[in-house]
């Protein structure tokens, strides 16, 4: 029933069809290739696209489509971990400090607002310097830098939502303050978290790639987005389609994933919902 | 004599929705005479306020609205232009809403409004102090203590009760002809709601203008009004004079919603029930409306039913108005 | 008549935001919405408490419930301090659509708090949902339906079959039918009244409407400002209203006499006198007593109580 809703809604159905043609190319892509992502072939370095390379070659030889799409793999499994964990503790912070309010709700606000005061790349940077390079380090960073935001996002709907009749019948019933935490107010207040999340992991992928492609992030020779996309800056003016057809690649997947976010807060309310 | 200084013919209004168009008041007739009180009785969903912001065109942008004739003293008002029209609604109909805050702008102090609506009405050039000293007068009319002080003050540092008054002091200050007050009293406190229902009562006699006054209580349109209209999911099923209306209403629902009233002001034991309720969205268009809910209903009801008059009462939508209660078929 | 539940010297205190330059100015920033309440409902009546916007009748039950922490004073159930968490005191409110989750089905609504007490197990779910929904009025067809696909009577008996799911002894109804329409109004007085009898429900029924409360209940208690100022059988208290502002609130009911309220500035908590009556400002019997401090209760008929000068306190 809800696909049916899916597929009424443009921009949720467009958000939903690129962001799965993504999700196949990236985890099929690779196996359907007959090249490996790290094959070298000196003999046929930065060639331009053709049948046999779609998108040409790197300065290696290397197949720079199967690359991106390994790379792309590798970029979303970042985000998407650092997402996921900024969102466990965010809304959960989110959750305790706007619903009792008080010296909780002071604290974890003013943590959420300084780590709010730098610009998020900025403090990316700022944890790698601290962390150190490294696949887990990235994903760290892109934790700490979303779960303010989420924190924040879920702090001030909780606190619309907590005086609502609705959670005090909860309370008068005797449910416990977990249970009327994750089961009457998060699903309430969870589209605009769910629009953030696919938000989130899109420019999780871009915090990736800048990282990676400053040489912060993934180390060559593992493939991601930035370590790509670093590789053909270097050789721009001779063999343009790296960088370019690479940056493509990350813009469609973004795309998808801000109108998944848009269809998915559309179509999230269920006084939406036509009768049947 | 009286004269007739409103009449409504043939009012639709529908709201275009995605899905489909609604119809929200349909072939509303009424007319209003000079200085009298209609009370428009209805429940949620019954078109009441549609039907007189449609006349004041305040209907938001997905209405349509349809009318044989909308006479205001005998001039066709429903095809005005926009701007003849808004000369008329600043002048000569005005409205009383619900929530008395938001009529008012909040960074201003009562005495602006006033100097405002007075500049609009008696021309730029009226001297400040005859506004002001014709404010206070029709705000000591409206029963403020101190209107001095009043002028001088914002709307947050008054009370609903003491807002509401100076809303109504502010319409009647612009001498409208007609005002329509959509339920007026209805978030106020008991002792507010029944001050400013006496305001109101001393106006209607005070003043020569006329009253729409919408309402979902029956026994506050007893005490408010002259006659009266009761509407049910869009359409008038009753209306005539208050008094023969409240003694022997005819259609089913008016009797329900009077008896519940009387009952109320009595003491039973058990209120008498009418079941089920209005219903939400389409009604069907060849059938009484109130059909499944009528304890009278039959097989008759299944056809589209006119206002028909009844002798020495008014307008009735019921095929067995007329009849004594209860006895009928 | 056996007391069942119990108000002690009950006191609620809120908050009021001022500013900071009041704050330097030593004004008081904190009023008591509930002021040494003392009331006692007993065991199968229908108890009603009337009064204006803020006169407390409202935060009265919500700190019964625990919803509002309590300041002063116990709130006791069959002589034991109430216990919050076991149901045996539920509440239903005034927008019946806002007091039910969006997100939950009816029957979903229904299930929790009777899997919560243990009432229910997944084998009779289905059968204890659909009893409850017949003991308020509703078919097995609403089951399934959100709340946004019902009418306000259908939801308020779908939030009163929720309430009931704990197998409460006392059900709070703030304002329960004042948001419904006037043909619908009726319709849930009643099943109160029928749910009352055969549910051995005690129901305190919190409301504005004097009409409402007469037909409804058995003793009134009318408050002001967080005072109570007068409790009785309601019979007693409508046909003979001791205190003067019970007797400016009932002659709103009377239509042919005129002017009947007084015009004069309410009681304002944040910058009046608290020890004085909280209805001096209006009364047009003040005297000099009224201005030091509020009355205590007495004893002005067959368990009727007011708070009042006027009358003689008694001397047993």
């Amino acid at each position: 029933m809800k696909l049916r809703h899916f597929l009424h809604n443009r921009t949720a159905l467009a958000g939903l069809t690129i962001t799965t043609l993504f999700l196949l190319a990236v985890f099929f892509g690779p196996m359907l290739s007959k090249w490996s992502s790290n094959q070298h072939d000196f003999m046929n370095a930065l060639q331009a696209p053709s049948w046999a390379h779609p998108f040409g070659t790197d300065s290696l030889g290397r197949d720079v489509i199967t690359r991106v799409l390994e790379g792309a793999r590798i970029s979303l499994l970042i985000s998407v971990s650092g997402v996921f964990a900024a969102m466990v503790f965010g809304i959960t912070a989110g959750l305790y400090s706007g619903f009792y309010g008080g010296w909780m709700d002071v604290v974890v606000m003013r943590v959420v607002d300084l780590l709010f005061a730098f610009p998020a790349f900025v403090l990316a940077l700022f944890l790698m310097v601290a962390l150190g390079y490294g696949v887990t380090n990235v994903a760290l960073a892109i934790m700490l830098v979303y779960l303010p935001i989420f924190a924040r996002i879920t702090r001030n709907m909780t606190e619309t939502v907590r005086n609502d009749a609705y959670v005090q019948a909860a309370q008068v019933m005797g449910q416990g303050v977990p249970r009327i935490l994750f089961r009457e107010i998060l699903p309430n207040i969870s589209a605009p978290i769910l629009v953030q999340a696919t938000i989130a992991i899109a420019f999780g992928i871009v915090i990736e790639s800048g990282l990676s492609f400053i040489g912060l992030g993934v180390q060559p020779p593992t493939p991601s987005l930035g370590v790509i996309m670093a590789d053909g800056q270097e050789y721009f003016r001779r063999s343009p389609w790296v960088l370019t057809l690479t940056g493509l690649s990350v813009t469609i997947a973004l795309l998808g994933l801000n109108l998944l976010g848009d269809g998915i807060r559309d179509l999230s309310d269920p006084r939406l919902k036509v009768r049947e | 004599m009286t004269e007739t200084l409103l009449e409504v013919n043939d009012l639709n209004v529908a709201f275009r929705l995605a899905s489909a168009n609604l119809t929200v008041s349909s072939d509303v007739s009424f007319s209003v005479d000079r200085g009298k009180v209609l009370g428009l009785i209805g429940e949620s969903g019954s078109g009441k306020t549609v039907t007189s912001k449609a006349i004041l065109r305040l209907l938001p942008k997905n209405a349509s609205l349809e009318a044989k004739a909308i006479r205001f003293k005998g001039q066709d008002i429903s095809t005005l232009t926009e701007a003849e029209f808004n000369r008329l609604r600043g002048t000569e109909l005005a409205m009383i809403f619900q929530d008395p805050a938001g009529s008012f702008n909040p960074v201003k102090t009562i005495g602006w409004h006033f100097r405002t609506v007075g500049k609009l009405h008696r021309g730029a050039g009226a001297p400040r102090a005859k506004i002001m000293a014709e404010a206070k007068d029709v705000l000591a009319k409206a029963d403020i203590a101190d209107p001095e002080n009043a002028l001088r003050k914002y709307p947050h540092q008054m009370s609903g009760g003491m807002l509401q008054r100076c809303l109504i002091a502010l319409v009647m200050f612009s001498k409208p002809s007609l005002i329509v007050a959509d339920e007026p009293t209805t978030n106020l406190d008991n002792l507010v709601e029944r001050q400013i229902l006496d305001l109101f009562d001393k106006l209607r006699r005070e003043t020569d203008a006329s009253f729409i006054f919408i309402t979902h209580d029956m026994t506050i349109a007893e005490m408010i009004s002259d006659s009266v209209i009761v509407m049910y999911a869009g359409q008038i099923v009753e209306q005539g004079p208050t008094e023969a209306l409240m003694r022997r209403p005819q259609h089913p629902y008016t009797q329900g919603l009077v008896r519940t009233a009387r009952e109320l002001e009595g003491e039973v034991e058990t209120l008498t029930e009418i079941s089920g309720e209005i219903g939400t969205g389409i009604h069907p268009e060849n059938r009484c409306r109130f059909a499944p809910r009528c304890p009278l209903y039959e097989k008759a009801c299944d056809y589209a039913i006119a206002l028909r008059p009844v002798e020495g009462h008014g307008l009735v939508r019921c095929i067995k108005a007329g009849q004594s209660n209860g006895t009928g078929g | 008549m056996s007391e069942l539940l119990e108000f002690d010297d009950v006191v609620v205190t809120f908050a009021a935001s001022a500013g900071m330059m009041s704050r330097l100015r030593g004004r008081t920033t904190s009023f008591n919405a509930v002021d040494r309440v003392n009331l006692s409902v007993a065991r199968g009546e229908i108890l009603g408490i009337v009064g204006e916007s803020g006169s407390g009748k409202t935060t009265i039950c919500k700190a019964a419930l625990g919803l509002h922490s309590i300041a002063g004073g116990a709130v006791s159930l069959d002589g034991k301090p109430a216990r919050l968490s076991d149901g045996t005191m539920q509440m239903v409110f005034q927008d019946p659509l806002s007091s039910l989750n969006p997100r939950q089905t009816i029957a979903e609504a229904i299930a929790i708090p009777l899997r919560l007490h243990g009432r229910a197990r997944r084998g009779n779910m289905a059968e204890a949902i659909d009893t409850l929904l017949k003991d308020v009025g509703l078919g097995a067809q609403f089951r399934n339906r959100f709340p946004h696909e019902l009418s306000g009577g259908q939801l308020q008996r779908a939030a009163i079959a929720r309430a009931l799911a704990t197998n409460p002894r006392v059900l709070f109804a703030d304002e329960a039918v004042s948001k419904l329409d006037v043909s619908v109004r009726a319709q849930i007085l009643n099943l109160l009244k029928r749910l009352r009898d055969s549910h051995d429900l005690t129901i305190i029924f919190v409301t504005h409407d004097l009409h409402v409360a007469r037909f409804l209940c058995d003793r009134i208690a009318i408050m002001y400002f967080g005072k109570l100022l007068e409790f009785g059988p309601t019979r007693a208290v409508y046909a003979d209203p001791k205190h003067p502002y019970t007797q400016e609130l009932l002659g709103t009911l009377d239509h042919e006499r005129k002017s009947v309220a007084s015009t004069r500035d309410v009681f304002n908590p944040l910058t009046d006198d608290r020890r004085a009556c909280r209805y001096l400002n209006r009364c047009p019997h003040a005297m000099a007593a009224c201005s030091d401090r509020h009355p205590d209760f007495r004893n002005t008929g067959p368990g009727h109580a007011t708070a009042c000068y006027l009358y003689e306190e008694a001397t047993q």
